[in-house]
């Protein structure tokens, strides 16, 4: 997993003040700017928050326990994805990337930068 | 607002595991609340019914005819089922109430049913997830780690160690299991210390097995009527005196301090501007402890207490039967169970027997006069309060 390589992030940003969602908005949540366009953003930032989940649902059930990572881009977009195993060597504002985009879950999946 | 509306009539299933179908089983509640409340059949107006996962866990969807025709209702009225996550019942009922207090109809069924247990739960838990925003749980996380964020972004904010954080929320589990364990019609009837839950497997940490409530079968049906109605079949009625509703922000990701929820504040304050209250008028609460720290932010958010305080309420006896103010004599959603559809249902049936004298089970120290329900759905994305009074 450490190849270093980081996935762009598709994203919805505000063109008046620069807010960025994951989620599709047609109106941005933080001004009310009527102008929020698709972009794509390199997928690095820091980590928010995290846990381990030990009861995982269906489709991650052969991952577990798998650590969620809740992260900020460096656009301000915050995303939630995994790193495998249990939690270790990660902390609040820890370097983080966007290492892969899982096909079958269509999430992203982080590593250390 | 022309008119009052009274709880007239109520009827619960014992939360748990059911034999039968989700609409029998509301049936059952509603036979209850109808003879309660004294009426006929025929003189029932509506329905509304909340019910969240039959689509998922009983292969039945369109169930709000399908409960009248297995209460044996045959004089064509409308009926209507809400679904709003772990909110769906509280819908129903804000729904029946508006509906009387628009002056419509004087006598509407409400009420909320589920059944989960028939099917595996890794089933259950996939159609709960779909109450989470697709992207967010496509992305591995689950209700638990929703929670263990909220626990860890609290404990931060107020300065708590992790394992200080458990057990202050062990007290929240402990509490409600000493109050569940006197009510017969809770899932869970028996004790449980703040030991056995620190003890109990970890889901997501900190969040532990006993911090969270059960998936249970159940159903709760309540019987609502027009002032003049309610006058003239009840010698108890229990009035509807505020009602709030709000939506939370549906993407995790977004919301700017997971510690607290502004859609709580905000379904509470509408209730209270309603009922010209304020928190420290209400002499009991029943609140939406899915998993404990949820009824911290909901204790807070309504007002009952100061941000950061919450946290205490449990381990300095404030929420207990005896306390100033007690939180979910049924025993929550942690001990009398969380049939979802039907448990925002539940805790007004529960505030209305605690108020009329008749509740089956443990008994506050003073009589109370004024009740309050909050119900909360997916990760606090629907929201809604009522206030009830006696006499």
């Amino acid at each position: 997993m450490m190849t270093g390589k980081i996935v762009s992030v598709e994203c919805y940003q505000c063109s008046s003040c620069g807010h960025a969602t994951l989620a599709a908005k047609l109106n941005c949540p933080q001004c009310g700017g009527d102008t929020v366009t698709k972009v794509s953003a390199p997928g690095k930032g820091k980590v928010l928050d995290f846990t381990t989940v030990y009861f995982p649902p269906e489709n991650y059930k052969d991952r577990a326990p798998y650590t969620s990572v809740f992260v900020e881009l460096d656009n301000g977009c915050k995303i939630f994805g995994i790193i495998e195993g249990e939690t270790k060597d990660i902390e609040q504002g820890s370097p983080i990337r966007v290492a892969n985009l899982n096909e079958q879950t269509q999430s992203y999946e982080f590593d250390f930068a | 607002m022309s008119n009052k509306v009274a709880v007239i009539g109520t009827g619960m299933t014992k939360s748990g595991t059911s034999p039968v179908p989700s609409w029998l089983l509301f049936a059952e509640a509603a036979k209850e609340a109808i003879a309660e409340a004294g009426i006929a059949l025929t003189d029932i107006e509506a329905l509304h019914v909340g019910n969240a996962y039959s689509a998922f866990s009983e292969c039945q969807t369109n169930i709000a005819p399908l409960c009248l025709s297995s209460i044996g209702i045959s004089t064509y009225i409308p009926s209507q089922r809400y679904e709003g996550a772990c909110c769906s019942g509280s819908f129903a009922f804000r729904q029946g109430y508006l509906n009387i207090l628009s002056g419509v109809y004087e006598i509407v069924l409400v009420g909320g049913t589920e059944r989960l247990k028939a099917v595996p739960g890794s089933l259950v838990q996939e159609a709960m997830a779909t109450s989470m925003d697709i992207n967010e749980r496509n992305a591995g996380l689950t209700f638990a780690a929703y929670w263990a964020l909220v626990a860890k972004a609290y404990g931060r904010k107020y300065g708590l160690s992790e394992e200080k954080l458990q057990d202050l929320l062990a007290e929240i589990s402990m509490k409600n299991h000493y109050h569940g364990s006197f009510n017969k019609l809770a899932h869970f009837q028996k004790q449980v210390d703040c030991a056995a839950v620190m003890k109990s497997p970890m889901v997501s940490p900190p969040v532990k097995l006993l911090d969270c409530c059960p998936f249970s079968d159940g159903a709760a049906a309540i019987v609502l009527a027009s002032e003049e109605i309610a006058k003239k079949y009840s010698s108890t009625p229990i009035w509807v005196e505020g009602s709030g509703g709000a939506s939370g922000r549906f993407q995790i990701a977004e919301v700017e301090d997971l510690s607290t929820n502004p859609a709580i504040k905000r379904a509470a304050e509408e209730a209270f501007k309603y009922a010209k209250l304020t928190p420290k008028d209400i002499d009991i609460v029943e609140a939406h402890d899915c998993v404990n720290i949820h009824e911290v932010i909901q204790l807070e958010a309504m007002g009952f207490y100061p941000y950061g305080e919450g946290i205490y309420a449990a381990a300095e006896r404030k929420t207990y039967f005896d306390g100033q103010q007690p939180v979910s004599l049924s025993g929550g959603l942690k001990a009398r169970g969380h049939p979802v559809g039907a448990t925002g249902v539940y805790q007004i049936c529960e505030i209305t027997r605690q108020l009329r004298g008749d509740w089956d089970g443990i008994q506050p120290n003073k009589t109370p006069q004024i009740g309050m329900t909050v119900n909360v759905g997916g990760t606090g994305t629907t929201v809604t309060t009522h206030i009830l009074r006696k006499g």
